[in-house]
């Protein structure tokens, strides 16, 4: 459902109505407005792409690096680009695990829950971060500073249970030094540009 | 001998044997193809016919012995000599198990009365499911035509094959991974948010009801189903009803030559209207001293403020009694019909015969005049036919396709759907027209020309062709006329000295043309943005001379074909509901066809053709046309420059209307006679591939709403004519004796078979598809080449109103929108008057999307709400024709093109302002209050 003054009919005269977008003229949101970030990306690096669907991975890959996640607009783009029907770029994007949605948070937590991680508690670790973080993996903070994560091996068993902060790997973590590590990167300043400050819920696909 | 091709291998008999039977497979048929031939049933659900077979769901695995696993019998095509068993312990059990995996996912309470899953699990004789359910998603209902309820899904994935192979809409995916994997819209956003033009295709295809018609419609047990035609667009395509106490529940596609099964939003979910509690059910009559003036409205829910209910007795004497009173004291020629290519070929056939020998004078014509009269002036004068010349599924069969100045998806869509199979499979689309239509995403060569350039670019295409030495030259020499002329006339069109005036790059032009004139088929398809001009005889003149020279023509695959708009404007213009010719375009003022005609109707016929629509508008203000009668036309809507003709209305001295709605014609009327909607009366049409088609009454007509061949009848009888016709048989008999070119069609035969194509000139002729083989219908036997140079449009942009007007169709509605504002779907998409302006028009005028804007022209001003859309050109304004709040045709020109007669609704100069103020009255019901019911 549209919401009036955006894009539908504007005033509610004999109650509200659901047009179609005005600007939803033409399918494939003929007559869109990009983002300004999604824009740059295109008219760089992503025109860079030839138009055919073999580019959609690289493609999509591109977009994220740039603008780190994939946003609707960059999503729009990229078929529109490719001549390709949106359900089919949701498709490929949706499928992998690489691809995000929504903007991440000024700083990454990653939980192992790796066979050796688990072993050594990293189940319980996991659900005190969430609990903490009042977010499920996938998903960031309401202010913006901390994406959640989980990852099923690092390949440093030797430290289980493994937590990578940003770029840092903390090892033998638990519930109170991980309080601590969240609390410290919290309050802290962001580790390089903040990335947008838009959160989610972090159901699975809610990005909207 | 030579060897044969991989693909004659591949077609030949496949002997093999099917539970311990020997069975033979034609060509590339599936196991369960062939087994469901020979009454052997295998269950089946991603598997359906005509959809690519996918092999997803398991269901229909078959043991095929020697191999280690089974088979999906869907997709594994049988080898000589294999031996296939469907039914034996191992197959059995692996079809149960999956069906009963399926089951367990399904919620307690379906959507739909026919689901398949329920359907193969009650032959199988499946108990409850053991295994517990899974999480399942919650319905999306925010389409007002489709419920989605993924809870039903078992991700068979036939919506996806719909919505992308057949349509080629392109909307539906499949997305995410594992267990979280589902079909999404777009960006998996809700339905009615998504791009979805609600083709209802994916609903069709759909064997569990996850995707439905919205409103529980599923639930209900029809009880009974008639087959018909769609009543909308010229594609004709062939549907059935599913009735339940004489309401229409839902409408299915049905496998006619047109449309195989398929449809569009209005033929799946635009027959409310019919149900609609504005009906006209009692002949109405003007009340004494009720104002008619130029700017007379009235609300259609209460018609009695003006006018008084009237028996048929009452209003038939009436009608009659003034276009006698007319005819005796002004004259034959003061009285004029305007019939409608919305009826029937019998209605048409006796609307004309009426007036020709009721009125006494030719004055009769229809929305033809509007629509193709041009296209059809130049086939006439070229070719001496005004039917096409090959079916759009033809372009199945064709190397290029050429379109021109028509925008199918909107307005053709299941055509539409036809051009994107053929690119799919391999064709080359160019695609030519100022407005970017959705077409363009599937065109091998877009083209956005400048608006009213036609001539320009067409002739630079000829100039190309001829030299570079792509004419056919044997063609030319053995079955045409004129080519010298017209080789001297392209000469002087270089693509280099057209490239500036039509905005396309001198090499784009001749790329283009070489492709058309070197492919084995080329076909030609266009639509209004050819014929709706001054010079729309011309443009049509040009694409004939185009396909001539190229000897693109006369095969299966190539050809011309003129996209009809309405559904039955083919039949209506066949049935001589034309001026200056009588049924099969015989010319009224040829003694011959004259003397014919005078002895089978007995009666004596006027040998001067008749005005035109635009003509008899400009008749009424000069004061020579008194009387009309009009029958399910709407000219306050659909004529240009409304105003003026409105006016003509309002000062006619009679004016009878048969209808049924008050259209905005009805203001101005004496007498509203009610008449029958298509759902509920039998006759035929005949649609843009020359197919006769039967549509059968499904329904009873509300209140005392008459047949309106009854209606035409007796008024006829009223004036003095002896007309005892039984019904639409009887009248299509006698057309069957007046047209040579459906001679050999029966009733019968239309019964049976619902479509027949003409030429049909002996019974049992199968009908003729592809025409013009070895020679042209001309008395010579060839086709005539005209040339044509520029003329540019009657109105050009200036200072004061610097932009171009384009008016034409939206997919959601009908014309002028007396049935489709009225079909609450339709509404509900599509509820008010946009104007689409490109982006950065927009901008320069201050505006948003969504704001309202102002249009002007010389002629009147309207204001809507401005959608931004960058397939408009720069420097135009695009504005369909069927909103009253906002009448396109207020600003229109009726320039005329001197030939066709036909009125410039592709071009005139406007200015645009921000601003403005909305009409207050903008619905008839039905579709914006669900809409607001669903908003709250």
């Amino acid at each position: 459902m549209k919401k009036p003054g955006n894009g539908s009919t504007p005033g509610k005269k004999g109650g509200a109505r659901k047009a179609k977008s005005p600007i939803n003229g033409s399918p494939r949101g003929a007559g869109l407005r990009l983002d300004p970030a999604v824009a740059r990306w295109l008219a760089g690096a992503g025109a860079a792409f030839p138009s055919s669907q073999s580019s959609m991975i690289p493609m999509l890959q591109s977009a994220q690096a740039a603008l780190g996640y994939l946003p609707r607009d960059a999503m729009q783009a990229i078929a529109r680009h490719l001549l390709v029907p949106p359900a089919l770029v949701e498709g490929v994007a949706s499928f992998y695990a690489q691809f995000r949605f929504n903007a991440p948070g000024r700083h990454r937590v990653t939980v192992c829950s790796g066979t050796a991680c688990y072993v050594r508690g990293s189940g319980k670790l996991m659900d005190d971060i969430k609990a903490d973080l009042k977010i499920v993996p996938g998903g960031t903070t309401s202010d913006g500073a901390v994406s959640l994560e989980s990852v099923s091996c690092f390949g440093a068993c030797a430290l289980a249970p493994v937590v990578v902060v940003d770029d840092k790997v903390l090892r033998q973590q638990t519930s109170a030094s991980m309080k601590k590590v969240i609390q410290d990167i919290s309050a802290g300043p962001s580790k390089g540009k903040a990335r947008g400050t838009r959160s989610t819920s972090a159901v699975r696909g809610a990005r909207k | 001998m030579t060897a044969m091709t991989k693909e004659e291998m591949a077609a030949m008999p496949v002997e093999f044997k099917l539970n311990g039977k020997p069975v033979v497979a034609n060509g590339n048929e599936t196991i369960i193809q062939t087994a469901k031939r020979y009454g052997v049933e295998i269950p089946h659900l991603c598997y359906k016919e005509g959809l690519r077979p996918d092999g997803n769901c398991r269901a229909c695995v078959v043991e095929v012995k020697g191999e280690r696993v089974l088979a999906a019998s869907c997709c594994r095509t049988p080898a000589s000599g294999m031996e296939v068993t469907t039914d034996n312990a191992r197959a059995v059990a692996s079809q149960k198990m999956v069906l009963e995996l399926l089951l367990s996912d399904m919620p307690e309470e379906r959507h739909t009365l026919a689901s398949e899953l329920d359907q193969w699990a009650a032959k199988l004789k499946l108990g409850k499911p053991r295994f517990a359910p899974r999480h399942q998603p919650t319905a999306d209902l925010s389409h007002f035509g489709i419920a989605v309820n993924l809870d039903s899904c078992i991700q068979c994935t036939r919506c996806v094959r719909a919505c992308r192979e057949e349509q080629v809409n392109d909307v539906i995916g499949y997305a995410f991974r594992g267990e979280h994997s589902k079909i999404v819209f777009d960006f998996d956003d809700s339905m009615g948010d998504s791009s979805c033009v609600a083709c209802g295709e994916c609903v069709q295809a759909c064997p569990t009801g996850a995707l439905m018609p919205a409103r529980g419609v599923g639930l209900v047990k029809p009880d009974k189903q008639v087959h018909s035609v769609c009543p909308f667009c010229g594609v004709g395509c062939q549907l059935t009803y599913n009735i339940k106490d004489n309401k229409i529940l839902s409408v299915d596609g049905r496998d006619g030559p047109s449309n195989h099964g398929r449809l569009c939003v209005k033929g799946r979910y635009g027959f409310d209207y019919v149900h609609h509690k504005q009906r006209l059910t009692k002949p109405l009559i003007r009340k004494a001293g009720a104002p008619k003036h130029v700017d007379f409205t009235m609300d259609p829910d209460y018609p009695l403020e003006h006018f008084r209910e009237a028996t048929w007795e009452e209003a038939l004497d009436l009608v009659a009694g003034g276009l006698r009173t007319i005819r005796d004291n002004h004259g034959k020629k003061a009285l004029c019909g305007f019939g409608s290519a919305k009826g029937t070929s019998e209605e048409a056939y006796l609307f004309q015969k009426l007036v020709r020998v009721g009125f006494g004078n030719n004055n009769v014509d229809h929305c033809t005049r509007l629509c193709h009269a041009s296209s059809v002036a130049a086939l006439i004068e070229g070719v001496s036919s005004a039917a096409v010349s090959n079916q759009v599924s033809d372009v199945m069969h064709a190397e290029v396709i050429f379109l021109i100045g028509a925008n199918p998806t909107s307005n053709h869509p299941v055509a539409a759907t036809w051009i994107k199979n053929a690119v799919k499979n391999g064709a080359k689309l160019i695609y030519a027209d100022p407005r970017r239509g959705d077409l363009a995403r599937h065109a091998t060569h877009y083209l956005q020309f400048k608006a009213d350039t036609d001539v320009a670019l067409l002739n630079a295409m000829m100039h190309t062709i001829v030299h570079e030495g792509l004419v056919d030259k044997k063609f030319i020499k053995s079955r045409t006329l004129g080519y010298e002329e017209l080789r001297k006339n392209v000469e002087g069109y270089s693509p280099e000295a057209m490239a500036p005036i039509c905005g396309i790059p001198a090499e784009t032009i001749k790329e283009v043309a070489r492709i058309y004139a070197k492919s084995k088929g080329s076909m030609i398809l266009w639509g209004m943005g050819i014929s709706q001009h001054i010079h729309g005889t011309d443009n049509a003149r040009c694409l004939i001379a185009l396909c001539m020279m190229t000897g693109q023509i006369g095969r299966p695959g190539c050809g011309l074909h003129p996209l009809r708009g309405q559904n039955n404007v083919q039949g209506a213009s066949d049935s001589g509901l034309i001026p200056m010719v009588f049924p099969d375009y015989q010319r009224v003022d040829n003694a011959a066809a004259r003397t014919r005609f005078e002895k089978l109707w007995g009666a004596t016929l006027d040998p001067k053709p008749g005005l035109t629509v635009v003509e008899i508008m400009d008749a009424v203000h000069e004061g020579n046309i008194r009387g009309m009668y009009i029958m399910g036309e709407n000219p306050a809507m659909s004529d240009p420059d409304a105003h003026h003709a409105r006016e003509a209305l309002a000062k006619l001295d009679c004016l009878v209307v048969q209808e049924i709605f008050l259209t905005e014609t009805c203001y101005y009327a004496d007498i509203i006679l009610p008449a029958t909607a298509w759902p509920e009366k039998d006759g035929t049409v005949t649609n843009t591939d020359r197919m006769v088609q039967l549509g059968r009454q499904a329904l009873t007509a509300p209140g005392e709403a008459k047949p309106d061949l009854w209606i035409i009848q007796e008024i006829a009888r009223r004036l003095g004519l002896d007309w005892n016709y039984e019904g639409a048989k009887d009248v299509f008999n006698e057309m069957r004796r007046a047209m040579p070119s459906i001679a050999g069609i029966t009733w019968e035969r239309l019964e049976q078979e619902s479509c027949v194509t003409y030429p049909c000139e002996k019974e049992g002729d199968p009908g003729q598809s592809v025409v013009f083989i070895d020679k042209f219908p001309t008395p010579t036997g060839r086709a005539q080449f005209v040339p044509a140079d520029i003329i540019p449009a009657d109105e050009r942009p200036d200072r004061e109103f610097p932009f171009v007007l384009i008016t034409g169709r939206q997919l959601e509605h009908w014309h002028t929108g007396a049935m489709t504002r009225r079909a609450s779907v339709l509404d509900a998409i599509e509820p008010e008057a946009t104007a689409q302006v490109h982006p950065l028009d927009l901008d320069a005028i201050g505006a948003k999307p969504g704001d309202v804007i102002s249009v002007a022209s010389r002629r009147g001003i309207v204001s809507l709400y401005a959608r931004a859309d960058d397939g408009t050109p720069r420097g135009a304004v695009f504005i369909p024709f069927c909103f009253y709040e906002a009448a396109a045709n207020l600003l229109t020109n009726a320039a005329l093109d001197p030939v066709g007669k036909i009125p410039e609704f592709k071009y005139c100069a406007v200015k645009l302002m921000k601003g403005g103020e909305l009409t207050p009255r903008s619905s008839y019901g039905g579709g914006q209050a669900m809409a607001a019911l669903e908003v709250e």
